[in-house]
């Protein structure tokens, strides 16, 4: 999957410029940034929620377009029936994601899932009744259960403590690469970096226009900055030292 | 049809309860209303005309709010069902079935109330008409939950604009001319007075030697057309809802594919 953006606009408020970023496919790919630098906007883009500039591809060489039914996206803010209880959101999920599938087939598939996002507990309170980190899980699980090639999450582990966070991302991960699905998650969270192949960093340059400092792999980041760990490439891309010149490569200043 | 069923299912399962709520609210307020007003109703003809007046405002505001404020809170995790698993048409015909469901409850219990405190002989054409007002005012409200996208305060404004419209231009305070004769083609509780009106054959309370109101034409073509004039509306009402749905779930799906 390949999306570029030439811009996206609020208004007059230029958000995202130049962005290009290829997604592989079966990898796992985690996005970071300033609050408030964008990463959100891309999400909604990539999913085709919000109009932009650009266009995404099924890859970087044919000029197909992405079907982006095949994406399942997960909000960072939980969007569910408040008044549902978790079970019934989750089956009725999987009865309207498979037609096929037989009302009791339905009711253990749920189940399956409450338990792979340790629900079991409150899978009989309202969703409204839920604590935040509840609610997102189980909008992760209410996204997750359609089972699709693509997944895309986005402050996938706000409000969750970090060794819950830590199991649910390294899951995901493991199942991206099991199953050979293409994951593209937003994170505040830098210790879960590992588990990622690739990894964006989204910064603003001098008129506060997110770009794309960083796109590549992992492993290559520390090296690309100079920097001695995540943090510290944080620190080097927030504190602006870093803008782009025409060519679309970074450069210190 | 197998997933109409699994929203009518799904509905059930989370708001039986604000259902029977609407139900009983529903006779508790009408009840309360005619009783108010029962004083001289089908004897004197301002007495029966007020009632009817009564009746019908609160036929419009109970069908208007059975579906604006329920509309408005489900939307933001509607439209993103609506873009995934829950094909639009599938919504729309499951979301008409059970609010004429709803609908057809409240008219039943109204005409036994009029049965109870006005003995009405003709209660089927009563029926009728209940169910058209109700019906048209739900889709108003379907209409308004879905028009103003952003917060609950503009909405609930917009709203009680509605609802003084309706009784403004109801053709009951004064007899509208001009432009807001056109405007009152488009009202409910007109099409719902006339018709209404009718049905009591209010004309035959007026004083003898009195100019008979064509507002409330004593003939069952004349009913007719009223009734028809209220399904139309309400399918206006429905299409153009639907319509911005569809409008806010496409629009933000395009995107431009510009040269590299
Ligand atoms: N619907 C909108 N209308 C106008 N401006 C918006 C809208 N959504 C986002 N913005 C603006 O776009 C910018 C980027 O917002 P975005 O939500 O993408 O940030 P983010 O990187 O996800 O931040 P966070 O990490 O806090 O979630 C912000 O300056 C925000 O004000
Ligand atoms: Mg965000």
């Amino acid at each position: 999957m390949k999306l570029y953006i030439q811009s996206k606009k609020y208004g007059s408020n230029v958000v995202l410029k130049d962005v290009s970023i290829e997604f592989p496919e079966g990898s796992a790919t985690l996005v970071i940034g300033a609050s408030g630098g964008g990463k959100s906007t891309l999400m909604k883009s990539l999913v085709g929620l919000t109009k932009f500039k650009g266009y995404l591809l099924k890859d970087g060489n044919s000029r197909v377009r992405f079907n982006r039914k095949n994406i399942c996206y997960i909000s960072q803010q939980p969007l569910l029936n408040p008044k549902e209880t978790v079970i019934q959101c989750l089956y009725y999920q999987t009865l309207l994601s498979f037609p096929n599938m037989s009302k009791t087939e339905a009711l253990q598939y749920a189940k399956c899932f409450i338990q792979r996002f340790a629900l079991s507990k409150v899978e009989n309170q309202r969703i409204r009744s839920l604590s935040g980190g509840q609610q997102k899980r189980a909008a992760i699980a209410h996204g997750m259960l359609r089972n699709l090639p693509v997944i895309v999450a986005d402050e996938i582990d706000s409000g969750l403590d970090c060794v819950l966070g830590e199991s649910i991302i390294r899951d995901l991960c493991r199942i991206a690469h099991q199953e050979h699905k293409t994951l593209v998650v937003i994170s505040h969270n830098l210790d879960n970096i590992r588990f990622f192949d690739n990894i964006v960093i989204l910064a603003g340059d001098e008129h506060g226009t997110g770009r794309v400092v960083y796109s590549g792999p992992t492993k290559a980041v520390l090296k690309h900055f100079e920097a001695k760990d995540i943090k510290e490439v944080m620190h080097i891309v927030s504190n602006k030292r870093y803008r782009q010149n025409t060519q679309d490569k970074e450069e210190v200043l | 049809m197998n997933k109409i069923s699994i929203c009518i299912n799904r509905y059930f399962t989370t708001n039986l309860w604000t259902f029977m709520k609407k139900l009983f609210l529903h006779g508790l307020v009408l009840t309360f209303v005619l009783y108010a007003v029962q004083e001289d109703a089908f004897e004197s003809f301002g007495a029966t005309k007020t009632m009817l007046f009564a009746l019908c405002i609160t036929l419009v505001v109970i069908g208007f709010f059975n579906a604006a404020t329920e509309f408005h809170s489900q939307r933001e995790y509607l439209v993103f069902d609506l873009r995934t698993v829950l094909p639009l048409s599938v919504w729309v015909i499951s979301t008409l079935i059970i609010q004429s469901l709803l609908v057809f409850c409240q008219a039943s219990i109204t005409v036994v109330i009029l049965i109870k405190i006005f003995s009405i002989k003709n209660y089927f054409q009563y029926f009728i008409t209940v169910f058209l007002i109700l019906f048209s005012s739900d889709m108003l409200g379907f209409l308004c939950g879905f028009l103003i996208t952003s917060s609950l305060n503009t909405t609930m404004s917009l709203m009680a604009g509605a609802i003084i419209i309706q009784v403004v231009l109801s053709g009951v305070l004064f007899t509208p001319t001009g432009l807001f004769e056109k405007i009152t083609k488009a009202i409910v509780s007109y099409h719902g007075m006339c018709a209404i009106g009718s049905v009591a054959d209010l004309n035959s309370y007026l004083p003898a030697g009195y100019p008979l109101e064509m507002m409330y034409y004593p003939d069952l073509d004349y009913i007719i057309t009223a009734w028809a004039s209220l399904l139309v509306l309400a399918a206006l009402e429905c299409a153009l809802g639907v319509a911005i749905l569809y409008f806010n779930l496409s629009c933000t799906e395009k995107y431009s594919l510009t040269k590299e």
